[in-house]
């Protein structure tokens, strides 16, 4: 990103955070990673003043509390928020999930591969990709 | 009306009785008159009559004659029942027959006197009229006044020329007042008798209408009431048909009560399989993906142990950590295959019209088959009307799989169509390994796979989808296989896909 | 891509148009590409029934009749259309054009350079990006 700015990860798996993190540190990418454990909590969490806007959100669907879907809703009716690109990174290929995700303005919706190593390799597109576009202060 | 034909009938009556009483009493007056007349009359010839101008045989019984005749109508009052005319022929005859005699009994000039007397009587009876008794009178007063002239000779005392003088006019007024008077009452008799009469026949007029009235009104209660029975009747009918009717409707109805009661069971039976389908899907489908997750766990931290403790770690540790990446790769793929087998066949997808050709060129093209192995596609594959991605999946696996169980240096697949009567059928002919014939059924069951589990790429899957997507389009799918020879997997559908689409195409 | 759909580009500079149309062929996109010159079009294009709809759309901003911001809001409107991701593709680098796309729902706001071979970069990773993500029916 031409900003420095943080990522938010909205995840609850453990192993799901430290493969973030861990391909985060494999890519080398610069980026700090802010890992809120649900909807409820982020929205918590950027509301607070004090918080930096992130330059993307990654998004998983299924957590407690809030699920992704409400989490999407609520977030995109705010609006000082609503144009944090917001991309979907879950285990959930259902056709609903995924028409509903991007019926809320998402900004991409992937599956979470098997492996390690192809799941760094997803990591290392969506960085590639967002570091190409323009993002809003 | 009865009130005034009565009223009528007794005004007549009462008229009549009147006249009647007034009649008999004039009748009565009249015969005493009479027959004092006739009393004097005789009592004036005994006294004043010479006998030689007389004659006396006659006389005498003249005068008992007119006696017994005064009697007689003083006496005598039956006759008055009919009284005009018996009365007036008898009266005229008996004047008649009085004059003569008085004329002759007392002769003409002697005694102009007598015939004064039968004037009187005369003049007395009841038919003649005031005008014609006062015309007589006159009359005779002028025979007697020259008979007093003539016998000039024969002094008439004073006294008798006065009494002869004024017994004319008299007796002549007497008669006539009398005659008027009966002939006035038989008049008034005779009216209200007419007028009796009248009223009766106009009450029997009126009674003959009324009793018609009655007859018809009677006649018009009789109708009435017939068509009163008549309105009974039809009421109780229409009752009795409603009634049927109602019966009938009710039975009606409860047939569609029943009717629409099946009906909703068989919706709720449709719509509760729907449901229980969708669970079932979702079920598949929550239970890969909650499996997914702890599997990815393992399989990265199995990763990352291998990569971050290399060193540490010996040769024979990171072959076990091989082999749990493996089995996790495994797992995944069953997880995988558990979704494609319950995702099979649910595309929205609408059936169309596919060159069946075409499609399996597709796939060949897809699955790119490695060059040991001819692949012959047949030309008389035929048009189908159905769901281009599942006919596809359904080649594809019987393809895949014919390649995948390729063991021969020169392998063959063939892929065609048979027709037969009622349609045909699809088959994928390869020389390949075989089934053995105790797997043969068993093969398109869930994760049924020849090779060992170890060592294959595949989940056996496959031919479970394969089935699922036939079935579900109403076809059936078998297989005919020898061991070591090859397999020929073959699929029918129903006429409705096959449909009457012959392979007509421009070659 | 992953999609078999073809891409929508809402161009009015016939040169950009080309440009892409090179880019693809390069690249070897096999996804057919339907152009149309502005806003309106687009929409009406969207909504008639007679087609498949796009699996992505490339967005200019400037353009005659309607602009690329108001077809983001008559897109962002229909329940069909605003499952679509967009990603704007133009010259304009205002930070104002950045953050009213990212309201409206932008997935992607890339600038368009002169240079042929950054433009190259940039479609590449649009491709890659897009491939990797999941799509909306």
């Amino acid at each position: 990103m031409q900003t420095k700015r943080p990522f938010i990860l909205i995840e609850d798996d453990e192993v799901d955070i430290l493969s973030v993190m861990r391909a985060f540190k494999e890519l080398n990418i610069p980026n700090k990673i802010e890992v809120v454990k649900n909807g409820q909590e982020a929205l918590e969490y950027l509301e607070n003043v004090k918080t930096i806007k992130p330059s993307l959100i990654l998004l998983d669907l299924n957590m407690p509390k809030m699920n992704g879907i409400e989490f999407l809703k609520q977030i995109k009716a705010n609006d000082k928020l609503k144009s944090i690109p917001i991309v979907v990174l879950t285990t959930s290929s259902n056709n609903v999930d995924i028409n509903k995700s991007f019926e809320n303005s998402v900004a991409g919706y992937i599956v979470k591969p098997m492996d390690f190593t192809s799941f760094k390799e997803v990591i290392r597109k969506v960085y590639d990709y967002w570091q190409t576009c323009e993002l809003p202060d | 009306m009865s009130q005034d034909r009565s009223d009528i009938s007794d005004d007549n009556q009462f008229k009549g009785e009147v006249a009647k009483e007034k009649l008999i009493a004039a009748e009565g007056h009249i015969s005493a008159v009479r027959l004092i007349l006739v009393i004097i009359n005789i009592l004036v010839y005994l006294l004043f009559v010479t006998p030689e101008n007389a004659t006396p045989w006659l006389a005498y019984p003249m005068m008992t004659f007119s006696l017994v005749y005064s009697l007689y109508y003083v006496f005598y009052r039956p006759y008055l029942r009919y009284p005009s005319l018996l009365n007036s022929y008898f009266t005229t005859l008996t004047d008649g027959a009085f004059i003569v005699g008085w004329i002759v009994a007392t002769g003409i000039s002697e005694s102009p006197f007598y015939l004064l007397w039968c004037l009187s009587i005369v003049a007395v009876s009841q038919r003649y009229s005031f005008s014609e008794t006062m015309l007589i009178s006159v009359i005779f007063a002028a025979t007697d006044l020259t008979l007093i002239n003539i016998d000039i000779d024969a002094p008439v005392p004073r006294a008798e020329l006065a009494v002869r003088v004024l017994y004319i006019p008299i007796t002549g007024l007497l008669g006539a007042y009398f005659s008027s008077e009966i002939s006035g009452q038989i008049r008034d008799k005779l009216k209200t008798q007419e007028s009796e009469t009248k009223a009766r026949k106009a009450e029997k007029q009126a009674r003959g209408l009324l009793d018609d009235l009655n007859e018809q009104i009677a006649e018009k209660i009789k109708a009435e009431k017939e068509l009163l029975k008549m309105q009974k009747t039809l009421e109780d009918k229409v009752r009795e048909r409603t009634v049927d009717l109602e019966e009938v409707n009710k039975e009606l109805k409860k047939e569609i009560t029943a009717k629409e009661k099946i009906e909703n069971e068989q919706q709720k039976t449709l719509e509760k399989l729907e449901e229980i389908n969708k669970e079932l899907e979702s079920f598949a489908y929550v239970t890969s993906h909650d499996l997914k997750a702890p599997l990815r766990g393992i399989s990265t931290l199995s990763d990352w142990l291998y990569n971050d403790y290399a060193d540490k770690l010996g040769d024979d540790a990171k072959e076990k950590l091989g082999l749990i990446k493996k089995r996790t790769q495994r797992m995944n793929e069953l997880i995988e295959g558990i979704l494609e087998y319950s995702k099979a066949g649910k595309t929205k997808e609408n059936p169309r019209k596919i060159d069946t050709l075409q499609l399996i060129n597709e796939v060949l093209g897809l699955l790119n088959p490695p060059e040991h192995i001819a692949i012959k596609v047949n030309e008389n594959l035929p048009f189908v009307f159905a769901n281009q991605t599942q006919m596809l999946q359904i080649f594809e696996n019987l393809i895949s799989n014919s390649i995948k169980y390729m063991d021969k240096e020169k392998g063959k697949i063939e892929i065609g169509f048979n027709e037969e009567n009622d349609g045909g059928y699809f088959y994928v002919k390869d020389n390949g390994v075989g089934i053995p014939i105790k797997n043969q059924e068993k093969i398109f069951d869930m994760f049924q796979t020849l090779a060992s589990q170890k060592s294959t790429e595949s989940t056996g899957i496959g031919l479970a989808v394969a089935r699922k997507l036939v079935n579900g389009m109403g076809g059936k799918i078998w297989v005919e296989s020898k061991p070591k020879e090859g397999s020929t997997f073959m699929f029918k559908l129903p006429k409705t896909i096959l449909g009457h689409h012959k392979h007509i195409r421009n070659t | 891509m992953r999609s078999k759909k073809p891409i929508l580009l809402i161009e009015d500079d016939l040169i950009d148009v080309m440009t892409v149309n090179r880019v693809f062929d390069e690249l070897n996109i096999k996804n057919d590409i339907i152009h149309k010159q502005n806003g309106e079009e687009a929409i009406k294009y969207l909504q008639s029934n007679n087609h498949e709809s796009p699996c992505i759309i490339l967005l200019d901003l400037n353009m005659p009749v309607m602009n690329g911001i108001e077809f983001l809001e008559e897109a962002k409107n229909d329940d069909e259309l605003k499952k679509i991701p967009v990603i704007v593709l133009t010259t304009s680098n205002d930070e104002r054009d950045v953050a009213e796309s990212y309201e409206l729902g932008a997935a992607g706001y890339m600038i368009k350079t002169a240079e042929y071979r950054d433009f190259v970069s940039t479609i590449k990773e649009i491709e890659s990006y897009w491939t990797l993500s999941e799509l909306p029916d």
